[in-house]
């Protein structure tokens, strides 16, 4: 799916396109201050902002597969200072639960991981989390990463 | 004051450290607790991502078993807290999940602030004071999840709240106004994007010791390991060395209340408190 000028915005019927608890995003009135205090916007071109105007044109899977939905950190900023009371980070959640749900998108190692442990035992081993995620990627400061784990460990909070 | 204590995943792994402060400190308060056996993980970032009926389902099944127990729940973690509390929102506006339906009694969920700046007061606590913190700089950190999008106990501010200003205070300490109390500590994106999420901490960071505090205190597990614990990585990727003191608000308190640091678990900070600890004679 391309997103340039040759969509025919006419043709898009929104609320039609959108599953019902994304319906919300219609009321935007495209102001930005969700994205202005975005903590994390300043990393993709897509901002907050930008995912409700998709969402608004009906362009369902543009927003769901957008490279901000999993850099979201869910701080809920966002969702306090829309002035049209939007739950915005809840719309972020969304996207990512219908981009799942339809194939569009799929959970990083981090959440597969964090899911099947919950499914399984009810409760996160931040231990077994840590080190199963180390060993699917390869951490950014492995040397400090390294001597932190060794500082839990005699700290006993590891487990 | 009675509370059924729901500790979550990190208060018995990384976190050991506040829960040994909490449990040595509100009792010391006056506070009854009573530790809830088979409470349920939350769901963490996880489950809302995944789907909602999952989600609802984790935070219903703790405060199902809760129900019992005629009591308030407190719960330490930001995460925890928010998640619980958005379930039983959701409960109030009439979507009640299955394993909510014909509660006797749906029980109410409050963070450990919220607990201790209204259900107790500072007042109170400055009374039991008997180590004042005197000339001690304390900067507050709220992060996230404690007070947004749901008010701290329905009447805190989401953009300025000062329920933790407050119960630093009341220790003696003084209680340094820091606005980026409310900015993310990049935990929940730790794992999927390390880099930005470090920057996240490194803001945090790079703006508190500009106002020469001599320590943060926190009140959520994830913003503790980001600023305490990933410190070192942090002070790698800004180029800037901080060696800044994390404490929970606990151990803030606990030291405030005469109790020994180890009991507090202090010895268990990642950044080392010696020269904190020193400075308020308690080596």
């Amino acid at each position: 799916m391309s997103m340039g000028n040759e969509k025919d915005l006419r043709s898009m019927t929104p609320k039609e396109n959108l599953p019902e608890e994304l319906l919300p995003a219609i009321q935007c009135v495209q102001c930005g201050k969700c994205s202005s205090g975005c903590p994390v916007a300043f990393e993709t071109s897509h901002t907050p902002r930008k995912l409700l105007r998709f969402l608004q044109w009906g362009w369902l899977e543009d927003a769901s597969r957008s490279p901000f939905v999993p850099l979201c950190a869910q701080c809920q900023t966002c969702t306090v200072r829309c002035p049209r009371g939007i739950d915005v980070s809840g719309v972020v959640l969304a996207l990512q639960r219908t981009g799942r749900a339809r194939g569009w998108i799929r959970p990083d190692s981090f959440h597969k991981t964090l899911e099947e442990m919950i499914e399984r035992t009810g409760r996160v081993s931040e231990l077994r989390l840590g080190l199963l995620v180390a060993m699917r990627r390869l951490p950014v400061h492995p040397l400090e990463d390294l001597i932190l784990f060794f500082k839990m460990l005699l700290r006993g909070k590891l487990g | 004051m009675r509370y059924l204590y729901y500790p979550g995943c990190s208060l018995k792994g990384t976190a050991r450290d506040y829960e040994e402060s909490l449990l040595a400190v509100i009792p010391a308060l006056g506070i009854e607790l009573q530790e809830l056996g088979k409470w349920r993980c939350c769901g963490a970032s996880a489950a809302r991502a995944k789907d909602s009926k999952w989600a609802r389902a984790l935070a219903s099944a703790t405060l199902a078993i809760a129900q019992d127990y005629e009591m308030d729940i407190l719960m330490p973690c930001s995460s925890c807290y928010a998640n619980h509390v958005r379930v039983l929102l959701e409960t109030q506006k009439g979507e009640v999940p299955v394993e909510l339906t014909g509660l006797r009694r749906i029980p109410r969920v409050k963070h450990l602030l919220e607990v201790l700046a209204q259900d107790l007061g500072p007042d109170e606590i400055r009374g039991q004071v008997v180590r004042p913190l005197t000339g001690l700089r304390v900067l507050p950190y709220y992060g996230c999840l404690v007070g947004r999008p749901f008010r701290l106990g329905g009447t805190e501010s989401v953009e300025n709240p000062q329920a933790l200003e407050r119960i630093v205070q009341a220790t003696g300490a003084e209680a340094l106004a820091f606005p980026w109390k409310l900015d993310c500590c990049g935990g929940p994106i730790l794992f999927s994007h390390e880099r930005v999420a470090i920057r996240l901490a490194g803001q945090v960071l790079k703006e508190a010791v500009r106002l020469s505090p001599h320590c943060l205190v926190v009140v959520c597990p994830l913003c503790h390991l980001m600023l305490d614990g990933k410190q070192r990585a942090v002070e790698k990727e800004m180029g800037q060395r901080f060696g800044l003191p994390v404490l929970y608000i606990t151990q803030l308190l606990g030291l405030a209340l005469g109790l020994d640091p180890r009991r507090l678990g202090m010895h268990r900070l990642i950044t080392p408190s010696e020269t904190l600890l020193a400075r308020l004679g308690r080596p």
